[in-house]
């Protein structure tokens, strides 16, 4: 009679373990406590506008984070997007307002510009052998200046204008209660966690990742790899600035600063590790959405604004630490 | 009152799950040279790290005593301080630093002052490095040096706090056979100005020529001990393996067909270096079904020489054919494709994927194996991998097992497999045996001679000079990034190669 009680318990206890032993469910927890007690303290929170809004709010930059999750993975950096999406939207609304160029050429040359200036990036790195965070900030520096010369570092504004009133109706649509860039976000997140855990592409990434030399004598060109994920990320900056154009209805050569920052932090919190190899695109789901509830909580608890920059970064390093004990954990053995 | 300068008592020591040393006892005399020889995961390590105070006191049961006195290690630093020097497996020196500095870390200034110049230091190694007769260069550079110059660069830092004991941790496994000598010179002069020394290795030559006596370990658990007039090599093998291996080097059918391979001219640069090259010149052929073996000296060329096959070296000159056609090798996929696979050397640094399992590993040559409609299908991964597992006997609970719980024997099948796994029609192994032990180097033997029955063409590359004439069909011997000779298997003596060597 006993083991029959036991039974039960020693299979769920197992349970247990199993799921512990996926390494978002360790992010998750963490989030999970965290909206537990705001609710208690606050039930505003869990308020479906609120929810909305927090959804809104990430998926302004959850798009950059899944480009930067690729090149994470394949152990680089890229701290230039932020301000390529200012230097992106402010080209997309210079076209469409200065040129007066038809919206769609508009789109198709801001996705070619920002697909070039990531294949920059990824060149410099690959192939002229330059680190990656040099060539990044290089980056970052001229798509900021870049966009504040084509405005004379002011607003373009294409709100209104002839043409663009369907692009402004996109930007503003509620599908599903929220925002086309957080349904976008969504799909691709999904898209992401396949490529990355069902094709060879995704293999190839996590390999090189782990250990390029490996990577290379498995016969990959690991050039290409590494290329190509700077490419994704390029096309993320392009999606992500139009969608902050069509929302906006103007571009503003500030957009986009500091987003870096939050972007690596949050693929960072949901468990990507900064060396590359490890960690998956549900673990970025989470990070990005554990870093705008802490954002969304410190708001609803009237916590100075500037005390979030300070916990964000105090988040980020214990899930670093956290990323190496693991690895430590797992290689460790080795000895 | 003891007559031993070094000694552990009842040693055990537990990990989760295993007992990696298991009451064992080690005795070291004054002046001696004591062997150590067991084959990966017997224990030596583990027991060594207890005597160097790795594992401090309290983390494993028994006793150690330093001249007959118990103590208490607290950290390797603490080990030093009471007499026992230790040099570790791997290469561990500053590069940027000069050899003075390397061998000072720790005490670089005298107990008067707390300055330290770099001339008061040089003049000190220089005096140092004189007494125990090690030769380099105080003021040099670390990079600059070799890998043997690094190997003693560590035996004179360890010897720097005047040892009474001093452990080498397989100090020979990167070294030419000129290091070796110059290395097991330099330990016999220790021994006659009364220092002991534990020595580790894998090699019973090794043991045969230095050590005094020899302790065999096995699945932690202390096997025999003999003195240096009982020695007899069968016996220590069949005490290390736990079985006899009667056929250490098994015999082959050769069926040895056309021309498989030709390399004509091939040169590459140095990377660094202006006007100078790695390798120059390189030409040889391979048959089927043909081992061909390419001995020289570390430094040679041979790793080069197979890297610009394969094309992760850039040949600046050079044609390479392939059943007498030329072909375009530009990057390893171009390689692969060509029927090319490689076994590096280096396990640890460009084997395997450490953050993944045996699965993921093997599939990893030949990922289009497994794709069905741009998907990867775990049935088939599965498949692929177990049977390979099946075919090389990889010991594993299963293919889910990560590689870093391998032992060294069992990571090297799965590289193996990965290699086999893009189906090659030439097979180059660079050291594909090092740092195994007996009974898993017996396997591999084994199974290059199953692949050359199955038709598949090996280029091997060995610093063991016995097992590359034992395995090999013919010969190509290289030095200073040159060929210097061909030899096939009749003319090929260990004299013949080590001659050609030389040049």
């Amino acid at each position: 009679m006993n083991t029959n009680i036991k039974r039960p318990i020693k299979g769920f206890v197992s349970a247990i373990k199993r799921i512990l032993a996926v390494q978002e469910v360790t992010v998750l927890i963490p989030l999970l406590v965290l909206v537990g007690i705001v609710t208690a303290i606050n039930p505003v929170f869990v308020d479906p506008g609120n929810l909305r809004a927090l959804a809104r709010m990430f998926s302004a930059w959850g798009l950059l984070a899944i480009g930067e999750t690729f090149i994470i993975l394949i152990g680089e950096i890229d701290i230039s997007v932020g301000s390529m999406v200012s230097f992106a939207t402010m080209f997309l609304a210079y076209m469409i307002a200065m040129l007066g160029l038809p919206l769609y050429l508009a789109i198709i040359l801001t996705i070619a510009l920002t697909v070039a200036l990531s294949l920059i990036n990824g060149l410099c790195i690959v192939k002229l052998k330059i680190h990656a965070f040099i060539t990044t900030i290089a980056m970052l520096n001229i798509c900021r200046g870049a966009a504040r010369v084509l405005s004379f570092a002011r607003s373009i504004k294409i709100y209104g204008l002839e043409g663009t009133e369907g692009f402004s109706r996109f930007g503003m649509a509620e599908p599903l209660g929220t925002n086309w860039a957080f349904v976008i976000f969504i799909a691709l997140i999904i898209v992401g966690q396949f490529v990355l855990r069902k094709t060879s592409y995704g293999r190839k990434i996590y390999a090189t990742g782990d250990n390029k030399n490996v990577a290379k004598i498995a016969g990959i060109n690991i050039d290409r790899v590494k290329i190509s994920t700077f490419v994704i990320s390029g096309v993320m900056v392009a999606l992500t600035a139009i969608l902050l154009l069509a929302k906006q209805g103007t571009a503003n050569p500030n957009f986009g600063q500091g987003w870096e920052l939050m972007i690596i932090a949050a693929t960072a919190i949901g468990g990507i590790s900064l060396v590359g190899g490890s960690g998956s695109m549900i673990g970025t789901l989470i990070g990005v959405v554990l870093f705008a509830t802490i954002s969304n909580i410190l708001i609803l608890l009237e916590v100075n604004q500037h005390m979030q920059s300070v916990l964000t970064g105090i988040i980020m390093v214990l899930s670093v630490i956290i990323d190496i004990r693991r690895r430590n954990k797992l290689l460790g053995n080795a000895a | 009152m003891s007559d031993y300068v070094l000694e552990a008592r009842n040693i055990i020591k537990t990990f989760p799950g295993v007992k990696a040393v298991d009451d064992v006892s080690l005795e070291v005399k004054k002046g001696e040279i004591m062997g150590l020889i067991g084959e990966n995961g017997a224990g030596k390590s583990t027991i060594l790290r207890v005597m160097n105070g790795l594992y401090k006191h309290g983390t494993y049961k028994g006793k150690i005593y330093v001249n007959g006195n118990e103590v208490k290690f607290s950290s390797p630093h603490d080990a030093l301080l009471k007499g026992i020097g230790f040099v570790p497996q791997e290469i561990n020196v500053m590069d940027d630093l000069t050899v003075a500095e390397n061998i000072f870390v720790g005490h670089l200034s005298s107990d008067k002052s707390s300055f330290t110049s770099p001339n008061v230091l040089s003049k000190r190694a220089a005096d140092f490095l004189k007494k125990n007769k090690i030769n380099l260069v105080p003021q040099m550079r670390v990079r600059m040096l070799s890998i043997g110059q690094k190997q003693l660069l560590m035996i004179a830092r360890a010897l720097s706090w005047n040892p009474n004991v001093l452990i080498l941790d397989e100090p020979t496994t990167a070294l030419s056979n000129e290091d070796v000598d110059n290395l097991f010179h330099i330990v016999r002069d220790l021994k006659e100005r009364g220092t002991s020394i534990v020595f580790v290795t894998h090699k019973l030559e090794e043991i045969v020529s230095l050590t005094d006596s020899v302790t065999i370990l096995r699945d932690g658990k202390k096997i025999s001990t003999y003195q240096k007039k009982e020695y007899n090599t069968n016996k220590i093998v069949t005490d290390m393996v736990g079985r006899e291996i009667s056929n250490m080097y098994p015999k082959r059918r050769t069926n040895i067909g056309e021309e498989i391979l030709r390399v004509e001219g091939l040169t590459v640069e140095h990377p660094r270096i202006q006007n100078r090259n790695l390798i120059e010149d390189i030409e040889f052929n391979l048959n089927k079904g043909e081992v061909l073996g390419i001995a020289g000296l570390v430094g040679s060329g041979r790793s080069e020489t197979l890297g610009a096959i394969f094309g992760q070296l850039h040949h600046k000159k050079g044609k390479i054919y392939i059943d007498k056609k030329e072909v375009s090798i530009s990057n390893t996929g171009d390689a692969i494709k060509n029927g090319i696979a490689m076994v590096t050397e280096d396990r640890k640094n460009d084997g395997l994927l450490m953050l993944a399992n045996i699965k993921q590993n093997i599939v990893l040559s030949n990922l289009k194996k497994i794709i069905k409609a741009l998907r990867i299908k775990k049935s088939l991964e599965e498949e692929v991998a177990n049977s390979y597992m099946k075919k090389l006997k990889i010991k594993a609970t299963n293919a889910q097992t990560m590689v870093v719980n391998l032992s060294g024997g069992n990571q090297q099948k799965v590289v193996l497999a990965k290699a086999l796994n893009s189906e090659p029609r030439i097979l180059m192994l660079d050291e594909p045996t090092k740092g195994i032990d007996v009974g898993s180097k017996n396997e591999i033997y084994n199974l290059i001679n199953d692949l050359v029955e199955m038709g598949i063409s090996i280029i091997m590359v060995s610093s063991e000079l016995p097992e590359l004439l034992a395995m090999c069909d013919r010969f190509v011997v290289l030095a200073g990034g040159k060929v210097t000779g061909q030899l096939d298997k009749r003319e090929a003596t260990q004299e013949a190669i080590m001659l050609k060597c030389c040049l």
